[in-house]
């Protein structure tokens, strides 16, 4: 198990990822934890949309467990085959236009589709992994915080 | 165009520059403030700063010219500066953002926890900084020159002033203000003659009268400010694709504007709406090219297809409204170089005053925004054979094979370590320069070798992934001790990563 005291990192004086000023959201993962008496708080079912401080999910991943580690990996997972799906419907236009183009050999078509027809295509696909992203984020939020999360935004 | 009338309009959007930059100095007061503007700049105006600092002179002016000489393969440069704003969306915007490093050296120093590896990225990232800056610096002294008959050194040294004051003033939220400004003035300079010019060429009844003479040939001897073609068209092309799908994440200037945004999920919807409104900007340089094609058509046997924007106000609509269009067209040219060049030097002074003045704050942040400008304002006197748009490519293409890989392997890949990043850094990012300076210095003119050194994104960018994997997989015992801890912390959404208070209207956030 992790040290909870903010990790000694005295051998780079600006050490970034610490020292950068971000009042509001100070990481449970390496900053400071709750006093570890605080854990015999839960003992119940949560009640429902109050603050978990100490829920057990959530503990596991500040505390690097292995079972935290395996939820990070999940998010991840999920978030690079979001990011992996919107590249390659990208990619696979982008590498066969050329040739395509090349074989035409029709300049309007050219004009219309790179001067006119592709930046729609780009911003739909944006958006489909903007919503992608966050529903991934809020699903794991869910699975993290238990049911109290998941009374309130249920219906999205 | 009539000088009355251009520099005046110069002269309003430098003031305009000035002020806004001034109005940011009331309200910076901390180091926060001049380095990421608090971390408070919303999607809306922070994708409007972005956009604004994003298209330079050679998306104003160089496509339209690059359409009007080469035809509508040259179509891929704007396509390929906005897609690359989508591989940056999908790959690395929230958990750079999450990351909460000010610039990319503290990103690579945070995730592999070493000093070294954050040395070779400041190097790298002030270099790149530099490259693109020259040109900005050397297009802004032709375009004076053409606008207004200014010498040469007089642009550039405008410019450098200009933005060393906005800069050093405000920092980060002046220079917010400042971009998102001139992003509006640039589509308003395009859109609004663009509008005009359809208009009169719809009066010409679509077929312009003949043009007489070329009053134009001996304003400016400039080079493109975009590239020029290959001898293998095809192999060129997929070369762009591939440096400015790639190398847009790792432009300093663009890097350091995500850190910038309030959370991670506020960065991704910046970018949604960066690449509506970099989309939006690029429905316009067409139009010029197509209707330069009409109008200016003797310019595509000068050097001075750039001059085609600048140009075609006068030329289709003429008279008053042509001089008033016109000047609209210089305003927004100006703006332009203003504010790429502001940008790159906020990224440049950003690590300047890090790694390499002795201490942070803010006397010494004016001091590096001052070097920070001062070379590369050196370089472009100095050094005038260097073609524009040649220095722009090299630094996509240097970013894509260097700081690409970096990036997403450093935010997806566990097992990357320092000797890996170093390796792929290196390689990369140095191979790719190499390529590019040889070409510069005419060391092959023609054939393969000359398409391969002038367009390297193809093969540098696998040489810089190949490298940090292959290296990174042989010393395993490198793996910084945190890794676990860092990755939590660069894909875990910000309601949960906190303990205490949690920004409201957040989703998953609590009441």
């Amino acid at each position: 198990m992790r040290d909870r005291k903010p990790r000694d990192l005295g051998r780079y004086p600006s050490h970034p990822f610490r020292s950068a000023p971000a009042p509001a959201y100070t990481p449970a993962v390496s900053a400071t934890a709750e006093p570890a008496p605080r854990r015999e708080v839960v003992t119940g079912e949560p009640r429902a949309a109050r603050r978990l401080p100490g829920h057990p999910t959530q503990w596991e991943i500040d505390e690097q467990t292995t079972l935290g580690a395996a939820y990070v990996r999940s998010l991840m997972r999920s978030q690079l085959r979001a990011g992996l799906t919107a590249f390659a419907v990208l990619a696979l236009p982008v590498v066969t236009l050329p040739l395509f183009f090349e074989a035409l050999h029709n300049p309007t078509v050219v004009w219309i589709v790179l001067g006119f027809g592709c930046y729609p295509v780009l911003v739909l696909i944006a958006w489909w992994y903007v919503r992608t992203a966050e529903r991934n984020e809020r699903d794991f939020a869910r699975l993290v915080r238990g049911r109290a999360v998941r009374d309130r935004h249920g219906a999205r | 165009m009539n000088e009355a009338y251009a520099i005046p309009a110069v002269a309003v959007v430098v003031l305009a520059t000035v002020l806004i930059g001034g109005f940011g100095l009331r309200i910076s007061r901390t180091t926060s403030d001049f380095y990421v503007a608090s971390r408070s700049v919303g999607p809306g105006l922070n994708a409007a700063a972005i956009s604004g600092e994003y298209l330079s002179a050679a998306s104003f002016l160089g496509v339209a010219g690059l359409l009007l000489v080469h035809g509508p393969d040259m179509l891929w440069y704007p396509v390929g500066y906005t897609a690359g704003y989508l591989v940056l969306l999908v790959f690395v915007a929230a958990p750079l953002r999450r990351s909460g490093a000010y610039t990319l050296p503290d990103f690579a120093e945070g995730r592999l926890e070493s000093r070294s590896v954050r040395r070779v990225v400041s190097i790298l990232v002030v270099g790149a900084g530099w490259l693109y800056l020259v040109p900005q610096l050397q297009g802004a002294g032709l375009t004076l020159q053409i606008l207004t008959g200014a010498p040469r050194w007089f642009g550039g040294a405008l410019v450098a002033a200009v933005v060393v004051l906005a800069v050093a003033a405000g920092g980060m939220r002046s220079i917010t203000f400042v971009q998102a400004f001139q992003y509006w003035l640039k589509l308003t300079a395009l859109l609004v003659p663009a509008f005009f010019l359809v208009l009169a060429w719809h009066g010409d009844g679509g077929a312009p009268p003949a043009v007489d003479g070329m009053p134009w040939s001996s304003a400016g001897s400039g080079q493109p400010l975009a590239t020029s073609r290959a001898d293998h068209p095809l192999y060129a092309t997929y070369g762009l694709v591939v440096a400015t799908f790639l190398g847009t994440m790792g432009l300093p200037h663009v890097v350091v504007r995500f850190y910038t945004s309030p959370n991670g999920r506020a960065a991704r919807r910046t970018t949604v709406a960066v690449l509506a409104l970099i989309g939006l900007f690029y429905l316009l340089p067409p139009v010029y090219g197509w209707l330069g094609s009409l109008y200016a058509p003797e310019l595509r046997a000068t050097q001075d297809a750039d001059a085609a924007v600048l140009l075609l106000p006068g030329r289709a609509v003429g008279g008053l409204g042509g001089d008033l269009l016109g000047a609209l067209v210089a305003a927004g040219a100006f703006a332009a170089f203003l504010s790429t060049a502001s940008g790159l030097t906020m990224a440049v002074a950003g690590v300047l005053s890090q790694d390499v003045l002795p201490a942070r704050g803010v006397r010494h942040f004016r001091l590096a925004t001052l070097l920070a400008m001062t070379v590369p304002l050196g370089g472009a006197l100095l050094v005038s054979g260097v073609p524009v748009a040649d220095a722009v490519g090299m630094a996509f293409a240097v970013s894509a094979s260097s700081f690409c890989p970096l990036l997403v392997l450093g935010i997806w890949w566990r097992r990357l370590t320092p000797p890996g990043a170093r390796a792929g850094l290196l390689l990369g990012g140095g191979s790719a320069l190499v390529a590019v300076t040889l070409t510069v210095a005419g060391v092959a003119r023609d054939g393969w070798l000359h398409t391969l050194l002038a367009w390297p994104a193809v093969w540098s960018v696998p040489v810089g992934f190949l490298a940090m994997i292959l290296v990174s997989l042989a010393t395993p015992d490198s793996v910084p001790p945190h890794t676990s801890a860092t990755m939590t912390r660069l894909h875990l959404p910000e309601s949960l990563s906190t303990r205490g208070t949690i920004p409201t209207g957040e989703p998953g956030g609590r009441p």
